[in-house]
């Protein structure tokens, strides 16, 4: 089992600093969200988990090596990135053909994680003929291909329909009961607050909370969703402030 | 090592051939190798008396490479296409290190160079055939000069090829690389050249011609400017390996 750990990891974008000093272990068999406003670094964090952002300070390993040691990445680690990462001219399936062909994966599994999406029907389609919740599966389709042992996913909900948030759910609960490392980011409490195991806040690009949900909640309990809320926007907003 | 490279290779060739763009742009490279040579041989460019000497035999042919602006944006989609749609994250997810994706690319780009060339050089072949033929003008396709010709076209493009995918690796908006190859190429390196034929000729574009046999005087041979543009494609090359491993992909 793999898990991802972060050691002293920042970044700094000219003046900007993104990231600061995380330091933070993730654990297989659990669904970690990492929560925080928009622009608080999450993206970045988890860009740089994936090497493709290139830290300023500490690092970022999984299984103990940094992504570009990994010897067959796509087998290790799946990464949902949002909805864009698509040529609107390709078709669905030709999208995945780029990636297994590229990885060494057997063409058959491309069926078999379209079925697991449901996108089945629309493969034979241009991309840019798809609504955002088809492109956040076909993004997920990708990164299941070489069915990996972490999943990284920035806002996957984002653009899915409640139907769809309750597939995502269900889908990352299952993966973690799987024994997988799952790290899903979000900017709101409200999507993560029933599937994570275990909340880490960022700000500002620091570290805030890290915990489980009824730690968040305080003596209010995590049946609360005012107090949830409250608890996050006090670590969020407060620190901003 | 060699069988990863073989399926990164196909993986780009997959990318090349699941969207329209290429397809069209071959069409208008076949295109423009005819309109060049038609307009070189019925504007007059090269008169009648011309057309049978050797200097006007290549002038001609070396028309039929002047669809390189089609090369150029081939191998810039190649790379900077990319970044413009974003799927140069999965590229780098599959493969992580960079300066064997970057190598892929070019690799990629001197093979579709070669069939872009390879249909530059039969267009060019069958449509200075058919003006010869019209004006009565004997034409040996097997002779020296004309496989000369045809050679350093399809080299000519191979090389543009290559050299759009480093333009593309350096430069990632892609309409920014294209203008940017089209001021260079058509605009900037015409002026240093008429200024300066000594220099002009160690110039990519002025290289790219000679290597099409044309037989301008104080041009370079044509081997040599071969190895010149091979040298500028090299240079292009290693500028793409270095911007592209220190990139943050945000």
């Amino acid at each position: 089992m793999t898990e991802i750990t972060l050691d002293g990891l920042g970044k700094r974008f000219g003046a900007v600093t993104a990231v600061e000093n995380l330091s933070l272990q993730i654990k297989p068999g659990s669904v970690t969200a990492f929560l925080g406003p928009n622009g608080a670094g999450k993206t970045t964090t988890m860009r740089m988990v994936l090497g493709l952002v290139r830290p300023t300070t500490g690092r970022a390993l999984i299984g103990g090596r940094r992504y570009a040691e990994l010897p067959t990445p796509r087998r290790t680690v799946g990464a949902v990135l949002g909805p864009d990462g698509f040529h609107p001219g390709r078709t669905g399936r030709d999208h995945l053909r780029v990636i297994t062909r590229a990885a060494g994966i057997p063409s058959a599994r491309i069926d078999e994680v379209l079925e697991l999406v449901e996108l089945t029907d629309a493969a034979g389609r241009r991309v840019g003929t798809y609504s955002l919740g088809m492109r956040q599966r076909l993004g997920l389709a990708a990164a299941l291909m070489g069915d990996p042992g972490v999943l990284i996913a920035d806002e996957p909900a984002n653009g899915l329909d409640p139907e769809g948030i309750a597939w995502l759910r269900r889908f990352l609960r299952a993966t973690a009961n799987d024994g997988r490392t799952v790290l899903v980011s979000s900017h709101l409490l409200a999507e993560v607050a029933r599937t994570a195991d275990r909340i880490v806040v960022i700000s500002d690009g620091r570290l805030r909370f890290d915990g489980d949900l009824s730690e968040l909640a305080g003596p209010a309990g995590p049946g609360d969703a005012d107090a949830l809320e409250n608890a996050f926007l006090r670590l969020t907003v407060g620190a901003a402030a | 090592m060699t069988t990863l490279k073989r399926s990164l290779v196909a993986s780009e060739l997959i990318k090349l051939t699941s969207t329209r763009a290429a397809r069209w742009i071959l069409i208008a490279a076949a295109g423009l190798s005819a309109l060049a040579i038609s307009g070189a041989v019925f504007s007059g460019g090269v008169s009648l008396t011309e057309l049978s000497t050797d200097a006007g035999l290549r002038t001609v042919l070396e028309h039929g490479g002047m669809a390189s602006i089609m090369p150029l944006i081939l191998g810039i989609l190649i790379s900077a296409g990319e970044y413009r749609h974003g799927t140069v994250v999965d590229t780098f997810l599959t493969e992580p290190r960079r300066a064997r994706v970057v190598a892929t690319k070019l690799l990629t780009g001197a093979l579709v160079g070669v069939v872009a060339g390879l249909v530059c050089a039969i267009v060019t072949a069958t449509t200075a055939s058919a003006w010869y033929a019209a004006k009565d003008v004997p034409l040996d396709l097997g002779s020296t000069p004309v496989l000369r010709s045809l050679v350093g076209i399809v080299l000519w493009q191979a090389l543009y090829t290559v050299i759009g995918v480093a333009v593309g690796s350096l430069i990632r908006g892609q309409a920014v690389a294209i203008v940017s190859v089209v001021v260079w190429m058509f605009v900037a390196e015409t002026a240093v050249s008429e200024l300066l034929v000594s220099l002009g000729r160690w110039l990519p574009a002025t290289a790219a011609r000679t290597l099409g046999n044309a037989p301008d005087a104080g041009l370079l041979p044509q081997v040599g400017a071969g190895a010149v543009l091979l040298g500028w494609a090299a240079l292009a090359a290693v500028g793409a390996v270095v911007a592209t491993a220190r990139r943050d992909v945000a």
